[in-house]
């Protein structure tokens, strides 16, 4: 549901990128998305695809959506661990806190500029 | 760009790693809030569900065993209307009423200003009501120090499997209106287990405001929290 306010943080974002490097449209845009971060992916797209339809910067920018997945680190053993189940340490057996998967990222844009 | 035809001769493809995150200004927002709490010497509670789940009954509850200890306000987050804010200014305790227009989710910026409405009261604890949802408020960081998320006994103990991400970043999983325990099919460790396979750190208290079971250890961890 909120998908579509993420679009448009994003698109001001790129917009103001887009300014510092002169560009003149924005062709690719990377973002990546933890495993709990809430986002559904198709919503996601379907705010993108709207967005796009008003903002002429993005009119031919294609979106890439990366996940990632759910990591947990042991406070004990200091180390990170991917869980299968439940997160808990492989080494110690004890429960981790989590350290990635909640992320909202800007990846990478690319941009048609000035030769 | 070629000025005649609009091709794209004399332009060429730039890609540029950002890896930043898409609420970056939010997450500014949210920690100008931080500090600004805890200048003042204050606990800032963010509270997280669906509608109906019993924040607004909870709060009422808090208040009326906190008052007398703890100076408290409260910033409401609705869609519309003013209704929250009056079952808490009934209690006594300044609140200030945040209506999104229709959107989901508080964000930091709307508890800045809420905030400064607040200036001239004094209190150690402020709770936030975020607007009654499950999914769009988890990623909104408004600067709390302490993020709760409430599931009732009505909707169901798997709630946590449908939602991970409400709990993969909260401190606090409270499962309220225990009292309808016995008409429901809700298992109590079923939620918790489920809650804790997302994020292990969460401190889980059953409880009921209206028959007051449990609420001493909420009330406990409030304090144990505004004493620091």
């Amino acid at each position: 549901m909120h998908e579509a306010s993420l679009v448009m943080a994003m698109g001001e974002e790129i917009a103001r990128l887009a300014k510092e490097q002169g560009a003149k449209k924005v062709l690719r845009v990377v973002v990546s998305f933890g495993q709990w971060s809430g986002i559904e992916k198709e919503a996601f797209c379907f705010a993108f695809e709207a967005f796009k339809k008003d903002s002429p910067l993005f009119k031919e920018a294609d979106l890439e959506i990366e996940l990632i997945p759910a990591v947990y680190f042991c406070p004990l053993c200091q180390q990170e661990f991917s869980p299968e189940e439940a997160p808990l340490c492989p080494r110690c057996k004890l429960p981790g806190l989590p350290s990635k998967g909640g992320e909202l990222e800007i990846k990478k844009v690319e941009f048609l500029v000035e030769d | 760009m070629c000025e005649h035809c609009g091709c794209e001769a004399g332009l060429k493809r730039k890609e540029i790693t950002l890896e930043k995150n898409i609420l970056e200004q939010n997450e500014h927002l949210a920690s100008k809030n931080r500090k600004h709490f805890d200048e003042k010497g204050i606990v800032a509670i963010n509270l997280i569900s669906a509608p109906g789940s019993g924040k607004t009954s909870l709060l009422e509850a808090t208040i009326a065993q906190l008052r007398d200890e703890i100076p408290l306000a409260v910033i409401e987050g609705d869609p519309e209307t003013e209704r929250d804010a009056e079952r808490i200014r009934r209690q006594g305790v300044p609140v200030v009423q945040v209506t999104t227009g229709g959107a989901c989710h508080l964000d930091a910026a709307q508890v800045h200003r809420a905030f400064h409405q607040l200036e001239k009261e004094k209190f150690r604890l402020l709770f936030i009501e975020n607007v009654g949802n499950l999914l769009c408020p988890s990623a909104f960081n408004l600067g709390e120090h302490l993020r709760v998320v409430l599931v009732s006994v009505p909707e169901g103990s798997d709630k946590p499997a449908k939602y991970p991400a409400a709990f993969y970043k909260a401190d606090v999983f409270l499962i309220t209106k225990t009292d309808l325990l016995p008409y429901f099919d809700f298992d109590l460790d079923e939620a918790k287990s489920l809650a804790l396979k997302i994020n292990p750190r969460l401190r889980v208290i059953a409880l009921s405001a209206k028959s007051g079971q449990g609420l001493e250890e909420w009330c406990q961890l409030l304090r144990d929290l505004v004493s620091g």
